[in-house]
């Protein structure tokens, strides 16, 4: 029957697409997102160094106040900032919600705590 | 250097003195410039086909401009690397006329490097538009990767057919849907075109530009974003180039796991273009079967590597990540239910006699056309050009698992439709015997640092055709110089010989049929 088959045949399937995000989607997702610790960080800087994008920003945002930032919007997920990190600050997660409405919206800032070092 | 190499650069009519390399199938010879075309008529004459050419500013070193042929010798897989210092000026005795597949090389050099190919038939802008300024060579060291030139808006130079009843049809570069950038300029009479200029590179990043002063490492994240649909291709070209400079070689498992990844990029770049070649005909039943058919495929690849275009796989040395063996046995299970459902849909397109008919016929390319320009791949093979470089030159695994060379005849749409469905099955096959032989042991090798200057080719059968990446290092082993030849580079002149004597509506259709990269081709 060729392509009428092609046609009517699904008529008598189930459907084929999920009903996210009402139902878990089924997505495949074996790209670790880096999601950032602070509590964990010694302020060692390897993460913004080794960046192939500058994705990573760790910046004074007011006097004792600094802010280290992930823009996913930058992202490759490349997973370099998780190999090199000495102290397990950020965690390769199975995180793949991160649409926002703003170009802000995908950048992911934390508090520091206060410098470790000086 | 072996005897067959050793032989032809004893018959060669100019002495050439040979440099070093450390790449074992890489021969680099020195040449005067005025040599070059005589060279470049014996290579070719003894069944050297150019794979790339290389313009280069060696000023930082205390030389000036040079300028590199690169040969590839199918017969024996060797590469034949002519070089010649060109002085300050940059001018040299164009190749084009005696060697035609030059064209677009010796084009690209002059507006990136500033070296003159005198005797150029076709001395037009090609990467750079006439927007550019004068005098602007963004490869030459001494421009700044970052500062803006003044863009100024000219008009540019396109071929003109004149005579009663012939008029212009501009289509471009902005197009419907979500395709690349491109401006193609018909000239026709009636229906039936009679020339067809095609203007590319509107997304020329630079890409070569920005990589220089990286380290390796650092810049295959950008190399593999030269091109999504080839970003396996432009990897593991890249990291290859860098281990053969360096003198490394990945381990067993890291070269068949390439292997995997090069064959998983074909299918589902193949199956997603016979699903395009059914929208060039408006078979939209075709077409929606083709998406859904390479949506499986990029799943697959998502399950496998983490990623649907397979970015971030490969590294310097080998591969970031292993793929477990459980996994791939899991995912080739699911591979063998694609496979099914593909050959029942080419079963279905070719028994639409209305969609058959119309692929045979357009876009004849015939087999002299395709050697003299110098294409490659899908193009090439569909016209009767039996090159692979999977065969020619086996890379990765290639060489233990002996993949069949498909070849076709008639050089039309069908053609290519028709090859792409013998090499999809291949392809499939080929997946199978990876994950069937797959070796153990690590993916990754660690690779000493570039020695000084050193330079080397890498390459791979792309879904595409031939991918050539040229790197040199510098002094402290980052990169200096990165020419990257994709399969569409070579093939894009190819499209503009098989439009016309078509009609116009005929021409969404041959292009689909050659399915070629802009962001490849103008990196």
């Amino acid at each position: 029957m060729g392509f009428l088959d092609l046609v009517l045949r699904p008529l008598a399937r189930s459907r084929s697409t999920v009903r996210y995000p009402r139902s878990p989607a089924d997505a495949v997702r074996t790209r670790r997102t880096p999601v950032f610790q602070p509590e964990r960080c010694t302020d060692d800087r390897a993460c913004a160094a080794i960046c192939p994008t500058a994705a990573i920003s760790i910046e004074s945002t007011a006097p004792g106040a600094r802010t280290w930032a992930l823009d996913y919007g930058k992202c490759i997920f490349c997973a370099e900032c998780i190999r090199v990190c000495p102290s397990d600050a950020i965690a390769g997660t199975g995180a793949f919600e991160l649409d926002a409405n703003s170009r802000d919206g995908v950048v992911a800032p934390f508090a520091l705590k206060e410098p470790a070092r000086e | 250097m072996n005897a067959q190499t050793q032989t032809l650069l004893g018959e060669c009519p100019v002495a050439l003195e040979q440099e070093q390399t450390s790449a074992p199938n890489e021969t680099l010879v020195a040449c005067d410039p005025g040599d070059l075309v005589a060279v470049a008529a014996y290579c070719t004459s003894r069944g050297g086909k150019l794979a790339t050419m290389v313009g280069l500013d060696l000023a930082p070193v205390g030389r000036a401009l040079a300028v590199e042929c690169v040969f590839s010798i199918p017969a024996f897989d060797e590469f034949l690397r002519v070089r010649a210092d060109l002085g300050a000026s940059g001018a040299y005795p164009a190749l084009t006329p005696t060697v035609p597949a030059a064209q677009w090389y010796e084009r690209e050099a002059k507006d990136l490097l500033g070296i003159d190919p005198v005797g150029h038939p076709d001395p037009r802008r090609l990467v750079l538009h006439e927007s550019y300024p004068h005098g602007y060579h963004p490869l030459r060291k001494s421009v700044s990767a970052v500062a803006a030139p003044a863009i100024d808006s000219r008009r540019f130079d396109h071929f003109e057919v004149h005579g009663e009843g012939i008029y212009e049809l501009p289509v471009g570069p902005i197009h419907a849907g979500i395709i690349e950038p491109g401006h193609f300029r018909f000239s026709n009479i009636g229906d039936v075109v009679l020339f067809l200029d095609a203007r590319l590179f509107y997304t020329h990043r630079g890409v070569e530009k920005i990589v220089e002063g990286l380290t390796p490492e650092r810049a295959l994240f950008t190399v593999e974003r030269t091109c999504a649909a080839c970003t396996v291709s432009h990897g593991v070209a890249f990291a290859s180039a860098v281990e053969r400079a360096a003198g490394a070689r990945v381990p067993p498992r890291a070269a068949w796991l390439r292997t995997l990844l090069l064959e998983l990029e074909r299918l589902y770049n193949h199956v997603g273009d016979i699903g395009n070649i059914c929208a060039g005909t408006g078979l939209h039943a075709g077409t929606a079967r083709g998406a859904i058919l390479k949506e499986r495929l990029q799943r697959l690849n998502e399950a496998l590597t983490g990623h649907r275009f397979l970015m971030g796989v490969v590294d310097i040395g080998g591969l970031r990540n292993d793929i477990d063996g459980g996994v791939l046995e899991g995912q080739v299970g699911q591979l063998a239910a694609i496979q099914a459902d593909f050959a029942a849909y080419v079963q279905l397109l070719l028994g639409t006699e209305s969609f058959v008919h119309r692929l045979q016929g357009p876009g004849q390319l015939d087999a002299a056309t395709v050697l003299a320009l110098g294409g490659t791949g899908v193009a090439a093979r569909a016209s009767g050009v039996a090159t692979d470089y999977r065969v020619d030159h086996p890379h990765a695994a290639y060489a233990t698992l002996s993949p069949r060379r498909m070849v076709e005849r008639s050089g039309d749409v069908f053609a290519r439709t028709m090859l792409r469905v013998k090499e999809a099955d291949e392809s499939f096959r080929l997946v199978r015997a990876i994950a069937d032989g797959l070796p153990g042991g690590p993916v990754r090798t660690d690779v000493a640092p570039l020695p000084a200057f050193a330079s080397a080719l890498g390459y791979v059968e792309s879904p595409r055709g031939a991918n050539v990446h040229w790197v040199m290092a510098d002094g402290d082993g980052k990169i200096y110089r990165l020419r990257i030849r994709s399969a569409a580079y070579a093939n894009w002149p190819l499209v503009a010989r098989a439009v016309p004597g078509n009609v116009v509506p005929d021409f969404p259709l041959i292009n689909k049929s050659f399915e070629l990269c802009y962001a490849c081709c103008d990196r």
